[in-house]
């Protein structure tokens, strides 16, 4: 199961965080700091996975932006890589072209795609076109409010 | 600020333009976003966002703020929260949002809600209606964010509120739902797994469900389910074989492809499953071969998905029962791995390498030139998987090369987690196969300086038992003590001020204890040496104490030093310090005692340990004559102090128990043990006597006690290193083709000459030890330090012995060898027909003893309440065919006592286990039956029990030096449960011999459960409801109704009580009170109300698990009735 997933720039600026056990402000504040600070300081051509405490830390870069999750260590970390891609697959397909300030000023359309893509820290549903279906039923609403409530949804 | 966020903030207006609707509501966020990129300093920033913030919680509070200015605010609190601010005002606002908005704003709201708020926050009981409502909406969307928020946060309390609902969902017509019901019901499980006990059967549903997703999603609880009792489940083998045979062959629809590879998330999953049903299981595992054969062959293509896929295969392949061809293809696939040129690749293939090395070790062998490579990597990560993956492949002979590499590592190393598991590593392969005794010391000393206080305590008590146990001959020992005082001394003599504590600790333990034995070297040069650390400031109080132990022990003769040194201490802050400078001037002014109490080199086998504590009952005895309050242990006082005090929380309530843990705590971790209870007695003729006395019982202690009281991780430590026991054994066979594989091969120019010297003394073990059996010459050579009392370094002697006999017979292919590796009892199984000469010997002297343990009797029965575990050995002799009813073999004072039947537990052609358990008040006794089968005499039989979860439960072996010929020595432990669990499971081992030398070992687990440890409260209806009042935790539930016999209420509280010995307190019309407690600790009170043909059961406790503990054996109780 995944414990947590964040998204941080090349500055070490938090983008996006997502925690799947519950965890202290602290505890919470004190993993972002070691992440970043771990995962920057990697150097190029290093494999994409480290240890932290008992946990399995798989990150990979995209462009400016850092995708890192933390994982049991029953977990496959090829899988993780995975999961990370399509996550980014995902945000691609909904923002055109993805890139950082898309995050930066939509993140909360990237929270909703991630909830509907992972639930507790599992995948809860790896087809794009399913994603993207259920996430866009959810937009519509915000143009035709009237229209929606006057028949059923999907 | 980002580059590409400066980069494109010239860009940004027109960015904003193209984006619609969403964009204009989020406009001041855009804003906030944009002007903090602009500033420079962190000091800007944060005076920007508190005026952002105050200007937020001002427009939350206003009435005016539409419910869509609302959701704006709520993201931008969002966003600050995210820099590290804290918005807490928004929470409620969040929560309302939830609550009130429309559809989009509930989204932001349930959103916020998820971001700000974790499990437990109080905030969220605001939030149960909100949810509950949405489950209820027709609405799809709603129902999904409901579901959302449920499975990411939701109160554990509150989950018997919801969970009607979510498991309506299950039935819902659309697929969405149902999956993400699931995976709600699936968080459940996590976090209350009782409570989602009696849906089992609908999981199933869901695994037969036809959607696919849907069906996936229920993996993830049968995997956790499986995890937890794979027999369980042995019966769905073949549907998930099947499923897993539908998803290979591409008959799921296109979308569920991910890179064109169908499914693979499932296929891994399933995979995982399937490896923890074949795990041990023959015929299980013949049922998956086809399809893992179908996985290997069609994840070909080059992705990462497939290898993520493949890395799977491998592992279930060789988790499951073997089979030969499938291991063949799987060790190819993992040369592909290690092989591969992409880095990711190249680590799993070392995980997969490490994970499979144990059962077939050619496999390192076949890829030592790419390890030596791996062990170079500039990469952090791939270096330490090296030598995860060398620890595995350790022996004597190549040891001293690998525990080099390690230290060079951790040298380098700053990450704590890694340092403090690579030492302890090192420690263990030290100890198993150091190859002499400067080395081992040396390693020794690396370690302690290099992992430093960040070391388990238990590796530096594991170093010293070792050194002060000794094998079985006493000049080797000593020349291994004498190695680690020079040592020691040579590094005290230097600078000793960046010594890590524990170090210190240590070195002042050994030279205390082995000075003498370095004669050319001063006595008072070494008080000199012992003087100086205590001046040091960086020397913590602890550290001082040990140091101070070391002097009192070598004070001998040195009156003038040790008075001076006691003058300046007795002045000292610490009282511990100074209770033990009045010991230490005590002992040296009267030389006598100090000879009596601290006898030189005096061997510790001798020292008998009064673990009833009997020297004191006169004490006791006076004191209670006195009018002292009678004793009572901890968990009770801190019981009576919460119900003195029901609404007084915490702080007060915590002072005393807390006080005196921390007091057993020094005890067990400084030597300072008994004189913090010696002056407890305040008895001042008999101080220093006693406290002499005690130090003796300190030693005696830390060896009966390293064993199974404080040193569980040590335990798990050994038991994990079968790994390299069972390599041991296949190595014989696995080696010598490896080896002749090796052979023919030319020596490959491109190699640099140094690697090869360094692969040859990395694998050196592997290869040298296949041609000493080709010769013949079987024997491994043995762990050169073994405990003599140890049951494990003695399994492993006795297994890997057995297991070169075997070898002989075993014919020699790979596939075989691993066969006999995987039945490891097949290796334990001891052939029958050792001559039985009697050991000269008797190990501890305990034959004596055990008379005056007899004595004590009545004495120790008194303080049994004490957490104390009375284990009395007597043999009983009895005739073999009456031997089925061991229940009359119950000790006297235990037959009247409720007890259960006995179950055998293990047996083994010598010795059979069996257990039965006594319910008493304050305690569960364990009864333990060892039953001698043979005819001949079966000498040392010692029993261990573990038991993880019973914390405050003191556990001791039982020892008998001999058990006559079909013979039953019974022996038992008090149980202590503090934390409720719903099942705890024990283990433990029997070590014996049958012929001197030759230690056999039989181990044994059980399971007891809550209801084991539920005994009956007798309260009346008045004190009920007192107690009811002023308890906090509490938990509610609809529990079945017996309705086949007479009054249903009556019919159903008498089936509880029966199977939970509850007290019926009383029983008014429809409603009835009952009462029980967890041993003689907390309460727990139930109340039980009919409700239609249910029983709603409510019940309250102060232990927080408790209700919940018995609520599950309720449950139990009556499905089963």
């Amino acid at each position: 199961m995944m414990h947590f997933l964040l998204l941080f720039s090349r500055q070490g600026k938090l983008r996006l965080q997502k925690w799947f056990l519950p965890l202290p402000e602290r505890d919470r504040k004190k993993i972002v700091k070691d992440m970043t600070t771990m995962v920057l300081a990697r150097k190029p051509r290093t494999c994409n996975f480290m240890h932290w405490k008992d946990l399995k830390i798989v990150y990979k870069r995209y462009a400016s932006l850092y995708f890192c999750c933390g994982l049991e260590n029953q977990d496959n970390e090829l899988l993780a890589l995975e999961i990370l891609h399509r996550y980014v697959e995902l945000l691609d397909k909904y923002f055109g072209n993805v890139c950082e300030l898309d995050i930066i000023f939509n993140f909360e359309k990237a929270y909703f795609i991630l909830d509907e893509f992972l639930m507790g820290g599992e995948i809860q549903e790896t087809s794009k076109q399913s994603i993207a279906k259920s996430i866009e039923a959810s937009d519509m609403l915000q143009e035709t409010m009237e229209e929606y409530m006057s028949k059923p949804a999907f | 600020m980002s580059d590409v966020v400066e980069k494109t903030l010239t860009a940004l207006p027109s960015l904003f333009d193209s984006q619609t609707g969403a964009a204009k509501i989020s406009n001041r966020l855009k804003q906030l976003i944009k002007s903090i990129t602009e500033l420079t300093s962190k000091h800007d920033e944060e005076s920007l966002i508190k005026q952002e913030l105050s200007a937020m919680k001002e427009q939350v509070s206003a009435p005016s703020t539409s419910m869509k200015q609302m959701r704006e605010i709520m993201v931008r609190s969002m966003y600050c929260e995210m820099l590290g601010y804290d918005a807490s005002f928004s929470y409620i606002h969040a929560i309302k949002l939830a609550q009130q908005g429309g559809v989009m704003e509930k989204r932001v709201g349930y959103l916020a809600v998820s971001l700000f708020l974790s499990e437990g926050h109080e905030l969220l009981l605001l939030l149960v209606n909100t949810v509950l409502k949405d489950l209820q909406s027709t609405n799809l969307i709603e129902a999904c964010m409901a579901l959302t928020v449920v499975a990411q946060v939701f109160p554990k309390d509150m989950i018997p509120a919801v969970l009607p609902l979510v498991e309506d969902k299950l039935s819902h017509p659309k697929e969405i739902i149902r999956r993400k019901a699931v995976l709600a019901l699936y968080k459940f499980y996590l976090i209350a797994p009782n409570q989602v006990q009696h849906i089992h059967a609908k999981f199933r549903k869901a695994l037969c469900d036809k959607d696919p997703g849907v069906m996936t999603s229920s993996l993830h609880i049968y995997l956790q389910l499986i995890q937890e009792s794979p027999d369980a489940y042995k019966d769905l083998t073949g549907s998930f074989v099947t499923i897993l045979k539908q998803v290979v062959g591409g008959k799921l629809p296109l979308d569920f492809n991910y890179h064109s590879v169908p499914a693979p998330w499932l296929q891994i999953q399933l995979l995982r499953i399937l490896s923890l049903l074949g795990r041990d299981d023959q015929s299980t595992s013949e049922l998956m071969y086809e399809v893992l054969d179908e996985s290997l062959r069609r994840a070909e293509m080059n992705h990462n998905i497939t290898y993520a896929i493949l890395f799977e295969c491998v592992k279930a392949v060789y988790t499951i029962h073997p089979k030969a061809e499938l291991l063949e293809k799987a060790a190819r696939c993992i040369g592909n791995f290690v092989l591969s040129p992409k880095i990711n690749l190249k680590y799993l293939g070392l995980k997969a390498l490490t994970y499979v090395v144990q059962h077939d070790a050619k496999l390192a062998l076949q890829h030592q030139m790419t390890i030596i490579e791996c062990l170079d990597h500039s990469d952090f990560t791939i270096k330490r998987e090296t030598l995860e993956l060398l620890f595995r492949i350790t022996n004597a002979q190549n040891v001293s090369v690998i525990v080099e590499k390690m230290l060079d590592f951790l040298r380098s190393c700053s990450d704590e987690h890694t340092i403090i598991h690579l030492a302890g590593k090192v420690a263990e392969l030290a100890e198993k196969f150091a190859p002499d005794n400067s080395w081992f010391i040396q390693t020794m000393n690396d370690v302690f300086s290099i992992g430093g206080d960040l070391l388990q305590q238990d590796i530096s008590n594991n170093f010293l038992r070792l050194l002060a146990e000794g094998s079985e001959s006493k000049e080797e020992d000593d020349q291994l003590r004498l190695y680690a005082v020079d040592s020691y001394l040579t590094l005290l003599n230097g600078d000793a001020s960046h010594l890590p504590q524990r170090f210190i600790q240590v070195m002042s333990w050994v030279v205390g204890e082995y000075s003498h034995l370095q004669e050319c070297v001063d006595q008072s040069e070494v008080i000199r040496l012992l003087m100086k650390l205590l001046e040091q400031k960086s020397v913590s109080s602890e550290t001082r104490v040990w140091i101070l132990s070391a002097l009192t022990k070598i004070s001998d003769g040195q009156t003038d030093l040790i008075l001076e040194l006691a003058e300046s201490i007795s002045s000292s802050q610490d009282t511990i310090l100074r209770q033990q400078a009045h010991e230490l001037r005590h002992l040296s002014l009267d030389s006598k005692l100090h000879e009596w109490v601290l006898p030189r080199g005096a061997a510790w086998d001798d020292m008998e340990v009064d673990s009833s504590l009997s020297f004191l009952d006169g004490f006791v005895s006076e004191a209670l004559a006195a009018g002292a309050a009678p004793y009572k242990p901890p968990h009770q006082r801190q019981e009576e102090l919460c119900e003195q005090r029901a609404l007084n929380l915490e702080p007060y309530s915590f002072s005393l128990p807390v006080s005196l843990s921390s007091c057993s705590i020094t005890d067990r971790h400084s030597p300072t043990l008994l004189s913090v209870s010696s002056g407890l007695s305040g008895n001042s003729t008999e101080l220093s006597q006693k406290a002499g006395a005690s130090t003796l019982i300190l030693e005696g202690v830390k060896r009966v006690w390293g064993k199974d009281g404080y040193l569980p991780q040590k335990e798990t430590a050994v038991t994990a290193s079968p790994v390299d026991e069972p390599s041991a054994a296949v190595q014989p066979v696995g080696q010598q083709e490896a080896a002749e594989r090796l052979e023919p091969q030319p020596e490959p120019s491109t190699q640099t000459n140094d690697k090869q010297q360094l692969a040859s003394s990395l694998f050196v073990g592997l290869s040298t030890q296949s041609s000493t059996s080709l010769l013949g010459k079987s024997e491994a050579p043995p762990p050169r330090f073994r405990k003599k009392p140890r049951p494990h370094g003695s399994s492993l002697s006795s297994s890997s012995s057995s297991g070169t006999s075997e070898k002989s017979s075993s014919s020699r292919t790979s596939h075989n060898t691993t066969d006999s590796f995987l039945y490891g009892s097949l290796l334990e199984e001891e052939p029958a027909g050792f001559d039985h000469t009697p050991k000269s010997i008797t190990a501890n002297g305990l034959g004596q003893n055990k008379d005056v343990k007899e004595d004590r009797r009545t004495n120790t029965s008194q303080i049994l309440g004490s957490d104390m575990v009375i284990v009395r050995p007597n043999t009983i002799q009895h005739n073999p065919s009456t031997s089925s009813d061991l229940t009359t073999l119950l000790p006297a004072d235990l037959k009247d006592l409720p007890h259960s039947d006995v179950i055998s537990l293990t047996s083994d052609p010598s010795l059979s286990v069996s257990s039965c358990r006594v319910f008493r008040d304050e305690a569960l006794l364990l009864v333990i039956f060892i039953s001698n089968s043979t005819e001949t005499d079966i000498r040392d039989v010692a029993v261990q029990l573990n038991c993880d979860q019973l914390e405050t439960v003191s556990l001791r072996g039982n020892i008998v030096d001999c058990l006559e010929g079909r013979s039953v020595s019974v022996c038992h432990y008090a149980l202590l449960m503090d934390d409720p669990h719903t099942n705890v499971s024990f283990t433990g081992s029997v070590s014996y011999q049958i012929q001197p030398g030759h230690t056999n070992t039989l181990s044994f687990s059980g399971t007891l459960s809550t209801a084991d440890f539920i005994r009956p409260l007798v309260v009346t209806t008045d004190e009920y409801g007192k107690l009811w009042l002023s308890l906090s935790h509490d938990v509610k539930q609809n529990l079945k109704l017996l309705t086949d016999a007479g009054d249903p209420l009556q019919t159903t509280l008498n089936a509880l009580k029966d199977t939970l010995q509850l007290h019926i307190v009383d029983i008014i019309g429809s409603e009835g009170i009952v009462a029980c407690r967890l041993l003689s600790g907390a309460p727990c009170l139930l109340h039980c109300r009919v409700n239609g043909s249910a029983l709603a059961m409510w019940l309250r406790s102060p232990l927080p698990a408790l209700p919940d503990c018995i609520l599950y054996h309720c449950q139990r109780a009556l499905a089963q009735h």
